[in-house]
């Protein structure tokens, strides 16, 4: 499979003001609730104020029928509309396809269809658009289900996702080829088919992969025993390290470590530090006085890479406070009970409905503070000689 | 004008009330000692009670479920019904150990938090699954300290559009797979990898954590939050807000609120109260006689309930006994029941003074959100079993451990062997079922259990299926059918294997093959699934054989076409696969057996049916035929009309050849016929028809139905002639009985074709009407068209009407849901009506809840809910009996705090019921329909109007809908004083709480008719005497009338016949009675006095316990009262006669 350059659309990037609306199925959705994607895409342009919205619908497809409710398909898609609309984006990520290719080649003009249809009732809001392809379906082995002819099918929609990107002049994303070597990479999944906590976090730099977002490899050395230097020559991308009275100010955070007992795995953005010209022995590398790693002199020379430390502690600050005010904002656009605050049924208990609106505020507190968890601070490297 | 003003009393009642009220009746109030709590129950002779847990160790429990350790599990949720803004979501699972085995929780552990009102949770692979609002989470504990630190998001996407509807009631069923039930109001799309799965509305899925199989079980009920399997395999679910007690259910299987069917089942139990949980009692600690027993509970009416079944053709008939447990404690709130380790029954008590959120505002002070209990039910004098050690017992072990006779040690032992896996437990397993012997009646029920065993492993067993689709006890074989059904598809022959079975001789058998045969997709399933008609028929196996022949449609339907469908000649089964299927392309082969004269004589008249529903013109003339031949019964005649009429209104088509042949019917001695082909000759415009009809519409002797059916065609054939005629009859200002009927007719149809002259008929018509009655529908007439309020408030100037007759027109303003402020205006003024403001203040509506509690008189309550003029009967049954526009009233006292009745009473419209909510519907021509939707389908929508009266409108002919507030009008009560209405709140507030106005478990007789006292009626009983009454008279006139909550019918209520001087007055009163297995049943007076009964025709004689002797059906039982021999009120119960095997139940309804 290739990446396919977006065609007429820029380079992605978001800018300051922007709203991303996340919009999709169950991939989209769940999303929100481990939060890597969105604190990949926040921390990766510290300065610029982005806020988020997930508006996936867990078996969702384009013409909205997870919607529907009580009503029609046609309800259904009025509600994705009214909700996106609402919402004034300037950036929307589509994850649609997956559950639509389930209907095989037969069902694929009527997905093409469905496609336009929404591509054009969303085009009035002149958002940048996404068309994320869906993720192939993985073969966990039997009892589950054999992918192959899924997968197949994922390809045609697939292909159905870039062709309209293309017309359109539209992002087009990828993951697929970002996944690692195929069967033999682990799993990102339980079932083959949803991502798992793991998942998101893998994917998070495929995303960006996808996307087309330069990988930001970090290095920083350290000579001799001491304070540390950056160092950027024969990078890939230079990035800007601010030294100041020995401290080391990042212009962005690394992704939040992965979920407890996932290992942290190789990825073109880690973050090594080089201890060059140690005398024999283990040096401790300590961060603001506290102790992060330790590793024989030679390993240090050799580079070693972080996985952890208090810029990864506030990247894992980032994205709680990512999924906490995802759940606010869950609680807002998507209560439960709606039969009673907005429904049918409303006569009876549409005054709570008032309460309704009482999430704003908290959405927003919590957005401040993601405003502020999104901007690395200064630290402090050193090298020690490992304490005895 | 007026609804605003409502609309902004309610607006201020809100703001004021709930503060107001929790000064006064708050949690506080009620003594949170669990001993107090106990110390209420009134428990079942030979079992006691005890505190197993309680709070602080859980509050609100909300669903449980034991480990096969024997750990008890259980979903808490303080933030329900909603998540509160600035409040951290923090609901949790809890497990409780009872480690010494003293019967009490000793160890709780907190699995999870952080969660969101999990409605469910079932433990199970390393770990539990468990309800998280819109997801199903599989949680486990990979440390080994008890608490979860692993989440899965399991599936994801399902509904939360109401907080109590939610996934629930997880449990695994004996085939090893997860159920869970979700409920009306929820809508879930879940991906899985075999695609996504939709639930609409009310169902239970069905689902395999290994494969990620997901599938619908059974679809419907209103809020399903109890199944169970018996011992066999045979399922039943409750429902917490259907009134059908015990719902027996199989695969397919559809009940009331089903989405996308046209057809569902009854429960087994109708007019009872709502039923939360459900567990079968089994094992040795229970008494033999409780053995079977189904438990559920009665949420609302703090009571633990009894159900016996009794298996009756391919269903059961369902018994309620006296409750395990009942309590006057107003929080007492059992809502689930599950049998443990240790053979006693365990059920978790929510405790809290208020129930759910559809009626009861979210942040009621007085919800309770801190306390909550697992009450212990153990027999006395009998010993506990000891509590099996399953968990890394040896497989051989748990291999013996299925032959227990706890339910509980089986389905555990059978779980510990699943998660072994198969790779572990098949080799142990295959040689343990080799050395039990096939068809060795005492092995049976083991190799059914291993079975189900391979069936949790996804292993498919031929042999083992085959031999015990070929056990000695029937049970067993319907169970292995359903197995059957769920291998089909890697079956090598499972045609070979269900066709005996479709021809077994136990009906339970029968109907579980017929259903299975729908997984086996050919033309010769439906083949052998059509067999089954050879044998007994009822309506579980109609249903199971409609839904099977249905589901095989796309199979069978094109074989039929080519000729090649093997139907074995017999047109019975064609007759029925077509009506299933409801193809007009599939009509040649059954006119074609008509014209050949083959169609059996006791089919023809369905095969007849179906060819007028869905034939085209020359189809239609054979129907025609029939009907105009004189030696068919009239009965079926008229029937066969009647479809041929509907054909033309609801598809256009008409019959080829000679319509007038219907005109001669119109004379025909038979009232039935006669009203038959005047619809007829109205729809066909058959001018020949005018002088018979204006004839029948005024002859003395036509029923209603009849004269309404001419009075309807006048209106159609229209011209001079018949719009003439109305308008004449109309005007008749000196019309009496039957022609008064005939008059207000007249003007209700010339409103169709003439609103103008229909507004300047209608004052003198409404003055002429006594009491109102029959206005509604002369109002009715006007507001369903456009300008038709204004036109009758015109010429309602100047005009004066009886109070009654103006009330009902406001009252129909009302309901109408549509703004009409003109002629509320002049009904007021006309009328002499005076309308005081409903809201109460919130110091009125303190003071009013301290009198309702204080001064308020139940009696004087009952007495004035009964009465006529106060309407509540006309739309409100009690215990099935009265109307069915509004919802059963049995047991809302124990259910609504006493401010929200008030409420309801004088704001109808602040808080609905789930399906009480009207539907407005505009149709293309303009007319205006307003009531309760009973029913829909592709092609109709039914709905039952206020005056409970269903009426159907062809879905393309609706222009507009929507959904409107209630159908009971604000202002019903206006004409009540303080005090009655104190009395009236007072009686529903006792309504379901133990004591006088609780629903017996009795069968008694609640509805009832009784013959109007008309001239007619008085006519004729005096010349032929009370007997006179059992004729089909059409002129005799019968009234609803009730029992009293006690099960009495008052005779001071019912209509008095003045028989002269000697016979002295009397009453007669009818009630029915339906026979489902046939046999002698005793009939129970309170006493024979001044009584004759008459069984259908026949006379019997009356005794305090006569023995009927009834065949299958529903019959009639017919009291003359002589009012001068007899005071005492009329109680009739049913009873069981010694050694009968009869099953008969009373008929309720309005």
């Amino acid at each position: 499979m290739l990446l396919a350059a977006p065609a007429v659309a820029g380079p992605f990037e978001l800018k300051d003001g922007d709203r991303v609306v996340f919009l999709g199925a169950t991939l989209i959705e769940q999303e929100q609730r481990y939060g890597y994607w969105e604190a990949a895409l926040t921390s990766r342009w510290p300065d610029r104020n982005v806020t988020f919205r997930n508006l996936g619908w867990s078996g969702d497809d384009v013409w909205g029928d997870a919607r529907a409710s009580f009503g029609t398909r046609a309800d259904g898609f009025k509600a994705l509309k009214d909700h996106v609309l609402a919402l004034n984006p300037t950036v929307i990520i589509l994850g649609y396809g997956g559950n639509e290719a389930f209907d095989g080649a037969a069902g694929l003009p009527k997905f093409v269809d469905g496609l336009n249809v929404l591509l054009d009732t969303l085009a009035p809001t002149k958002a940048r658009i996404v068309l994320l392809a869906p993720l192939r379906q993985e073969d966990l082995g039997r009892p589950l289900p054999d992918p192959t002819a899924h997968n197949k099918d994922i390809l045609l929609y697939t292909d159905a996702l870039r062709d309209a990107a293309k017309k359109r002049g539209l992002t087009f994303a990828d993951m697929n080829p970002y996944l690692g070597d195929g069967p033999k990479a682990p799993p990102l999944t339980d079932d083959g088919l949803h991502l798992n906590g793991a998942g998101y976090w893998r994917t998070a730099l495929a995303l960006e992969r996808a996307l087309d977002l330069p990988s930001l490899p970090w290095r920083l050395d350290i000579k001799g025993s001491g304070v540390g230097k950056t160092k950027t020559e024969g990078l890939a991308v230079t990035r800007e390290f601010t030294i100041d009275r020995d401290k080391v100010t990042d212009d962005m955070l690394p992704l939040a470590p992965p979920p407890a007992g996932e290992p942290h795995r190789p990825s073109p953005s880690d973050r090594v530090v080089v201890g060059k010209k140690l005398e024999a022995g283990r040096y401790t590398l300590t961060i603001d006085d506290k102790p992060v790693v330790t590793a024989p002199a030679d390993e240090w020379a050799k580079g070693v890479t972080l996985d952890r430390g208090p810029e990864f502690d506030q990247a894992e600050q980032l994205r709680r406070a990512i999924v906490a005010k995802n759940r606010l904002y869950f609680y807002r656009w998507r209560p439960a009970n709606e039969t009673y605050l907005f429904g049918f049924r409303k006569n009876e208990q549409g005054q709570n409905a008032i309460e309704i609106p009482k999430f704003d505020p908290l959405v927003a507190e919590k957005e401040q503070e993601i405003a502020k968890l999104r901007v690395p601070a200064a630290h402090q490297y050193e090298l020690k000689p490992e304490a005895k | 004008m007026h609804a605003n003003r409502t609309l902004l009393s309610i607006g201020l009642l809100l703001a004021a009330v709930p503060a107001a009220l929790a000064q006064k009746n708050t949690p506080a109030n009620i003594d949170p000692d669990p001993e107090v709590e106990r110390k209420s129950f009134q428990v079942a002779d030979g079992f006691e009670v005890n505190l197993y847990a309680a709070d602080p160790l859980l509050a609100k429990p909300v669903a449980m479920n034991f480990d096969p350790a024997g750990r008890l599990w259980i979903a808490c949720s303080e933030a329900y019904p909603q998540i509160k803004p600035g409040v951290k979501q923090n609901d949790k699972i809890i497990v409780l150990e009872d480690t010494k085995g003293a019967g009490v929780a000793d160890k709780t552990t907190v699995f999870a938090d952080g969660l969101l009102i999990p409605t469910g949770v079932m433990p199970g692979d390393g770990g539990a699954y468990v309800v998280d609002s819109t997801d199903l989470l599989h949680l486990s504990d990979t440390d080994g300290d008890g608490k979860a630190d692993k989440r899965e998001v399991v599936l994801s996407g399902f509904g939360t559009e109401d907080t109590h509807h939610m996934v629930h009631a997880l449990r695994w069923g004996p085939d090893g797979l997860l159920y869970f039930n979700q409920s009306v109001y929820i809508h879930s799309h879940i991906e899985t990898p075999h695609g996504v799965r939709t639930l609409n509305g009310s169902g239970t899925w069905q689902f395999r954590p290994a494969t990620r199989e997901l599938n619908v079980f059974c679809r419907g009920l209103w809020n399903p939050w109890g199944i169970a399997w018996d011992r066999f395999g045979a399922t039943f679910e409750t429902d917490g807000a259907g009134g059908e007690g015990i719902n027996y259910t199989f695969p397919g299987a559809a009940f009331a609120t089903a989405v996308g069917t046209t057809r569902v089942l009854q429960g087994l139990n109708p007019g009872s109260p709502k039923d939360c949980g459900l567990e079968i009692l089994s094992g040795r600690h229970m008494p033999d006689d409780w053995q079977g027993n189904l438990i559920t509970n009665d949420f609302r009416g703090h009571r633990v309930c009894r159900y016996v079944l009794t298996p009756e053709g391919s269903g059961y008939t369902s018994k309620e006994m006296l409750e395990l447990i009942k309590t006057n404690h107003p929080a007492f709130r059992p809502i689930d029941v599950k049998m443990g380790p240790d053979g006693a029954l365990y059920i978790a008590d929510w405790y809290n003074p208020i129930i759910q959120h559809g009626e009861v505002d979210f942040r009621d002070p007085r919800r309770d959100v801190t306390h909550g209990r697992i009450w212990r039910v153990t027999a006395k004098g009998r010993k506990l079993v000891d509590r099996p050690k399953l968990v890394g017992a040896k497989t051989d072990d748990l291999l013996e451990a299925v032959k227990a006779p706890e339910e509980w040690t089986r389905r555990s032992a059978r779980r510990v062997m699943q998660e072994r896996g198969a790779e572990a437990v098949a080799p142990a397993l295959a040689a343990w079922t080799a050395k039990l012997e096939a068809g060795a009646p005492k092995d049976e029920p083991t190799l059914l259990e291993a079975l189900w065993t391979y069936q949790a492993f996804d292993i498919v067993e031929p042999k083992l299926l085959a031999s015990l689709l070929n056990a000695s006890d029937y049970r067993i074989r319907a169970a292995a059918a359903r197995v059957a059904g769920a291998w089909a598809g890697r079956l090598s022959n499972p045609l070979e294997l269900l066709a005996p079975r479709v021809a077994d001789d136990e009906p339970q058998v029968r109907l579980e093959a017929v259903r299975a045969l729908s997984a086996v997709p050919n033309v010769h399933s439906a083949e052998v699934a059509l067999t089954a008609l050879d044998r007994p028929m009822d309506k579980y196996l109609d249903y199971a054989l409609w839904e099977t022949v249905r589901e095989l449609g796309p199979e069978w339907t094109p074989a039929l076409q080519a000729g090649k469908f093997d139907y074995g000649g017999n047109p019975r089964r064609l007759l029925f696969a077509l009506q299933a299927v409801g193809s007009r392309d599939m009509l040649a082969p059954l006119v074609k057996l008509v014209r050949e004269g083959k169609a059996a004589p006791e089919t023809e008249e369905g095969v007849l049916t179906l060819i007028a529903a869905l034939g085209g013109p020359h189809d239609l003339a054979v129907v025609l035929d029939r009907v105009a031949d004189d030696r068919a019964p009239a009965a079926r005649r008229a029937a066969l009309l009647t479809a041929l009429e509907e054909a033309t209104r609801q598809r256009g088509v008409k019959p080829e050849g000679d319509l007038n042949r219907v005109v001669p019917l119109l004379k025909n001695t038979d009232d039935a016929l006669r009203a038959a082909a005047a619809r007829a000759a109205g729809v066909w415009g058959l001018k020949e028809a005018l002088k018979p009809l204006e004839e029948n519409a005024t002859a003395a002797d036509a029923s209603d139905a009849l004269r309404q059916a001419a009075i309807n065609a006048l209106a159609a054939l229209g011209g001079q002639e018949g719009h003439g005629k109305l308008d004449e009859l109309a005007r008749d200002d000196k019309a009496a009985g039957p022609l008064l009927t005939a008059r207000r007719m007249a003007l209700v149809a010339l409103a169709g074709v003439d609103l103008e002259k229909a507004a300047r008929d209608a004052p003198g018509v409404l003055e002429a009407l006594p009491n109102g009655e029959g206005a509604a529908e002369v109002y009715d007439a006007f507001l369903e068209r456009k300008n038709g309020a204004n036109l009758l408030a015109a010429a309602l100037e100047g005009r004066k009407l009886s109070a009654d007759t103006a009330k009902v027109g406001v009252r129909a303003v009302r309901i109408s849901g549509r703004e009409a402020p003109a002629l509320t205006d002049a009904l007021t003024k006309a009328g002499g009506l005076k309308f005081g403001a409903k809201a109460l203040t919130e110091a009125e509506m303190r003071s009013m809840v301290a009198d309702v509690q204080k001064t308020g008189d139940a009696a004087r309550g009952e007495a004035i809910f009964r009465r006529k003029d106060q309407l509540c009967m006309k739309c409100h049954a009690i215990a099935g009996a009265g109307g069915q526009v509004g919802p059963d009233l049995s047991s809302v006292g124990a259910s609504a705090p006493i401010d929200y009745l008030i409420d309801s009473v004088l704001l109808p419209n602040k808080q609905v019921k789930e399906n009480y909510h009207a539907v407005l519907v505009t149709t293309q021509e303009g007319l205006s329909f307003t009531g309760i939707k009973v029913a829909e389908s592709p092609v109709s929508l039914v709905l039952r109007t206020a005056e409970d009266k269903e009426i159907t409108i062809p879905i393309k002919d609706i222009d507009e809908r929507k959904m409107g507030g209630s159908l009971m009008p604000d202002g019903l009560t206006d004409v009540l004083t303080r005090a009655e209405l104190v009395d009236l709140v007072r009686f529903l507030s006792e309504l379901g709480k133990v004591g006088p106005y609780s629903v017996s478990k009795a069968r008694l007789v609640r509805t009832w008719r009784a013959l109007a006292a008309t001239p007619e009626a008085r006519q004729l009983l005096q010349g032929s005497g009370p007997g006179a009454a059992l004729s089909d008279s059409p002129t005799l006139r019968w009234e609803p009338a009730y029992s009293t909550v006690a099960g009495v019918l008052p005779l001071e209520d019912l209509p008095r016949l003045a028989l002269g001087k000697e016979a002295g007055e009397a009453a007669v009163v009818r009630c029915q009675v339906e026979a489902s297995t046939p046999g002698p049943v005793v009939l129970r007076l309170n006493t024979a006095a001044g009584l004759r009964l008459w069984l259908d025709r026949k006379p019997v004689e009356v005794k305090d316990a006569a023995q009927l002797t009834l065949t299958a059906g529903v019959h009639t039982l017919t009291f003359a009262v002589d009012l001068g021999r007899r005071t005492e009120p009329l109680r009739c119960e049913l009873d069981d006669a010694p050694g009968s095997a009869a099953r008969v139940r009373v008929v309720g309804g309005k």
